[in-house]
């Protein structure tokens, strides 16, 4: 069975804990499919390589994106370059965020983070410990 | 507040008050990027962790969110091109999503970069820590 909540489908299971494991693959399928099919509209080129892999963790466009950015690359311990980059981006840009995203970040980190994350007004509202 | 919301908020309230992190913010720390980053690092497989997913399912996840977060950028970043730098990308023999990227982080400026990704991992994160119900 198949409920549909704002596009989203997910698969209906019969214990919790095979739900939770389902509804976390399922997001990410779903939001990586719909960052696709955005792409693939707005222009000839990503239409055509939007479907190739992105090679590695860490790939040419990557380590050229991380040092653009004038990112630390990923340290040990935080396993891929999504991860890590988005923790810096949330450092520098989360005065840019709208507020209803960093909403959900700070208490997705406050929460699973174990961490307290307090607004500083001084920075737009940035994160601070 | 239910027994699920009482459960979250006395974990989160002993893992503050023990945490390294509560006692630098006692002694008036500021985080750094890296630290920032160790936080979301580990609320991710914390978060992983409880859903139940096993390595391959993480790898799999953490996949799907790179090459999200990826496509989202590169979206974002050419939008904001040049009428002449987006007809260069689209004259250039681009074969990768890599080659894309690394076109589209040497035609702009670093502070547009930034915002650029900041709202890409706004959003691509915001979503699916909503979709994904954590």
């Amino acid at each position: 069975m198949m409920s549909a909540m704002n596009g989203f489908e997910r698969p209906a299971s019969e214990t919790p804990e095979a739900a939770g494991r389902e509804k976390v693959l399922a997001a990410a399928e779903f939001i990586v499919k719909q960052e696709e099919e955005r792409l693939e509209s707005r222009s000839k080129t990503f239409s055509r390589i939007s479907a190739g892999a992105f090679a590695a963790t860490l790939g040419i466009g990557g380590v050229a994106l991380a040092k653009a950015l004038g990112a630390e690359l990923p340290m040990q311990g935080q396993e891929t370059f999504a991860v890590a980059m988005a923790g810096q981006a949330l450092m520098w840009g989360s005065k840019l965020l709208s507020d209803q995203s960093r909403s959900k970040l700070e208490a997705f980190v406050g929460t699973y983070g174990g961490h307290r994350i307090l607004r500083d007004p001084a920075r737009g509202g940035g994160f601070r410990e | 507040m239910n027994a699920k919301e009482r459960e979250r908020d006395e974990k989160a309230e002993h893992s503050r008050s023990s945490s390294p992190q509560a006692k630098s913010e006692a002694n008036g720390a500021k985080s750094s990027g890296s630290d920032f980053a160790a936080q979301f690092d580990k609320a991710l497989k914390d978060a992983f962790a409880k859903a139940g997913l096993s390595d391959a399912d993480k790898e799999l996840a953490l996949r799907n969110l790179e090459r999200a977060l990826i496509l989202n950028f590169c979206g974002r970043a050419y939008d904001l091109l040049s009428p002449d730098a987006q007809r260069q990308l689209e004259e250039k023999d681009i074969k990768t999503l890599d080659e894309a990227i690394k076109f589209l982080a040497s035609a702009l400026p670093q502070n547009k970069l930034r915002e650029v990704f900041a709202a890409a991992v706004g959003e691509v994160m915001g979503d699916f820590i909503e979709k994904a119900g954590m």
